[in-house]
């Protein structure tokens, strides 16, 4: 967790990165790790938040700007001197070493007496559960097996920082949800600061102490999860974490944060918190409501309540999806749990629909994304 | 029928092949002066002759001394050429290759004849010294493509996964990248040892009487003084290739193994 008032751990101030002279894959970033943190770098693909991380482990040099670690630069210091732990993609185990030799490496590096090898090695496999392992070679483990030992053999000689890039991505959806939790409680036990490197939202959401959203090079939001999440600041954001509808309209009235915005074209006039910035009347804004936010029922404090037609009914187990079409506004899509009660939806039916004005979040300007006139 | 007659002509072809070997063998262990078949009877006096005539077992030396000084040289070279060309991209990669491979497609007697006189304006021809030098030139190459092929399948996460676990680049190339590329560097020192054992143009031009190598020796043997040892040094030249075969073979199947035990992604 975040120790308030304590220096932060990291700094990037202002690094570029280019790459063949012209391409900015890292654009003026500054960004803070603090002590004991465990921060996400979220994006697509080439949005620069790898090379982030390559950058703060030592393989990939700032074309301009410095990283401080501890207050002192790093950009001189080779990565074998940095004492970071990494957990590769694709995890790096050396194959013509066994798990305890892949654990004993680095404290051979660091010239460790036989015995506490020994001892710490056999510590950290226990961490991670592994200690009937130690004798295999990494191909006669299964994925997930080979992602702990990676894990522990990054955490085996206590790093002052861990860095992991996409460190779950090659394991199926079941093996990847128990190691996300994992590697948080690890993270909680050492108290050490992580930086990790994902492009899947829900992973970053659920282990994350801030999120750092990555895209073209620069972050477009950095804070909590529950902020990040329910306060995105550009369509962007809010579009890459989670889905969203989308509408488009013009401002009628704005009061501060709250604004009054006629759908285009023609359509009835909606209640909206802004998403940043201000905005005038007349300006077009770009509308966002996530589908669990949509209520089928004309909730008392909803500013926005219309009828729906349903269209189309999807059955997802805990929720159903329904496509809902309302007059002037275009198709909704609503996510409805399923209680126990069992309400049934049927196509064709009359259903009320709303939504608060708190969440349905109105970004200045139109476009796919919103850098310019955010903040 | 076809299956009959792609049998026959393989083992044609088989027969072909080897044939010019086999009739060494009972040239080796004749009695007789001449060389002619079939031999007058059986003797090992060729290789009583070849083990303990000085000027033979000098040639043997030298050609140890020659290959095994080539093998390290070349077998060094070779290995960190491959490992810097396999590591970076820059501009002319193909042009650099080609010129380290230009040893092995230039006519040897081109390359001899060169080196022939190159030395002699440095003081290395009619020596050992030199022989070592024009050996590494030609055996390097071998060691370089074999060394690129293991690196084919070697994943540079590794080598970054090293760095990033406390160990000096020179350590983690001797640590992890060494041992996974050690099939193509076995390989590879084993061809240059086999480039110098079996040479003989070069060793024309350069070597002296006194520093003679085994195949140089056998060049004079044929041409001076037609002795049946010849056929006992050819013998014993083929075995040493057999053993070498044997060797490379095993390395091969060993890295297979490590290979094999590649992680999987």
């Amino acid at each position: 967790m975040t120790k308030h008032g304590a220096a932060p751990l990291v700094v990037f101030d202002n690094v570029d990165k280019v790459y063949d002279g012209s391409t900015k894959v890292v654009d003026a970033l500054n960004l803070q790790i603090e002590q004991g943190e465990f921060l996400t770098l979220l994006g697509p693909s080439g949005s620069g938040k790898t090379t982030t991380l390559m950058m703060l482990a030592g393989f990939e040099a700032p074309t301009r700007g410095t990283i401080l670690f501890d207050g002192a630069p790093l950009n001189n210091v080779p990565t074998y001197k940095r004492d970071f732990g990494i957990v590769f993609q694709n995890y790096a185990l050396f194959p013509h070493m066994t798990v305890a030799e892949n654990l004993a490496f680095p404290l051979r590096m660091r010239r460790e007496s036989a015995a506490d090898i020994e001892t710490r090695v056999q510590r950290t496999l226990g961490m991670v559960k592994l200690d009937a392992l130690k004798d295999r070679m990494p191909t006669q483990l299964s994925g997930g097996q080979q992602q702990r030992v990676a894990l522990a053999r990054a955490l085996v000689f206590e790093p002052r920082m861990v860095l992991m890039d996409e460190p779950l991505g090659a394991l199926d959806k079941q093996l990847r949800e128990h190691m996300q939790l994992e590697i948080k409680r690890l993270h909680e036990e050492l108290g050490i600061a992580m930086l990790y490197v994902t492009h899947d939202q829900s992973e970053a959401l659920t282990m994350s102490d801030r999120i750092a959203v990555f895209d073209e090079g620069r972050i477009q939001q950095i804070g909590s999860p529950r902020d990040v999440y329910a306060r995105p600041q550009s369509t962007f954001v809010a579009s890459f974490m989670g889905e969203n509808n989308r509408l488009d309209g013009t401002v009628q009235t704005a009061q501060g944060h709250d604004v009054s915005v006629q759908i285009t074209p023609g359509g009835p006039t909606v209640r909206a918190a802004l998403a940043g910035g201000t905005v005038q009347v007349a300006d077009t804004v770009t509308l966002m409501v996530r589908p669990e936010c949509i209520r089928l029922s004309h909730e008392d404090g909803a500013a926005n309540r219309f009828d729906g037609r349903i269209a189309e009914v999807v059955y997802h187990g805990d929720h159903v999806r329904l496509s809902l079409v309302v007059d002037g506004v275009g198709t909704l899509v609503a996510r409805h749990p399923v209680s126990e009660t069992g309400t049934e939806f049927t196509p064709g039916d009359i259903v009320p629909v709303s939504w608060s004005a708190q969440q349905m979040r109105a970004f200045a300007g139109k476009g796919p994304s919103n850098t310019s006139n955010g903040d | 029928m076809t299956r009959i007659f792609v049998t026959v002509f393989a083992w044609a072809v088989l027969f072909f092949l080897v044939a010019p070997l086999l009739v060494i063998f009972p040239l080796s262990f004749s009695s007789g002066e001449i060389l002619t078949l079939p031999v007058p009877g059986y003797s090992l006096r060729w290789y009583e002759d070849f083990f303990l005539t000085e000027r033979w077992l000098d040639a043997t030396k030298n050609s140890f001394i020659v290959g095994i000084a080539t093998m390290i040289i070349a077998t060094v070279l070779g290995t960190t050429a491959a490992y810097g060309i396999n590591l970076t991209n820059f501009r002319g990669k193909t042009v650099v290759l080609a010129l380290l491979s230009l040893p092995m497609v230039v006519p040897l007697i081109v390359t001899a004849a060169s080196m022939y006189l190159a030395f002699s304006v440095v003081g290395l021809a009619n020596s050992l010294w030199g022989l070592i030098v024009a050996h590494t030139i030609i055996a390097t190459p071998y060691v370089l493509i074999t060394v690129l092929a293991s690196l084919q399948t070697f994943d540079p996460n590794l080598m970054r996964g090293a760095l990033s676990l406390g160990a000096r680049p020179v350590t983690a190339f001797r640590e992890v990248v060494l041992p996974l590329i050690m099939p193509g560097v076995a390989a590879g020192a084993i061809f240059a040892f086999a480039t110098s054992f079996d040479e003989l143009v070069i060793a024309i031009f350069i070597t002296s009487p006194g520093e003679f190598t085994l195949p140089r020796q056998m060049f004079a043997g044929l041409r001076e003084f037609i002795s049946p040892t010849i056929t006992a040094a050819a013998v014993i030249m083929i075995l040493l290739s057999f053993i070498l075969l044997f060797i490379s073979e095993a390395v091969r199947r060993r890295g297979e193994r490590l290979t094999a035990g590649k992680v999987k992604q």
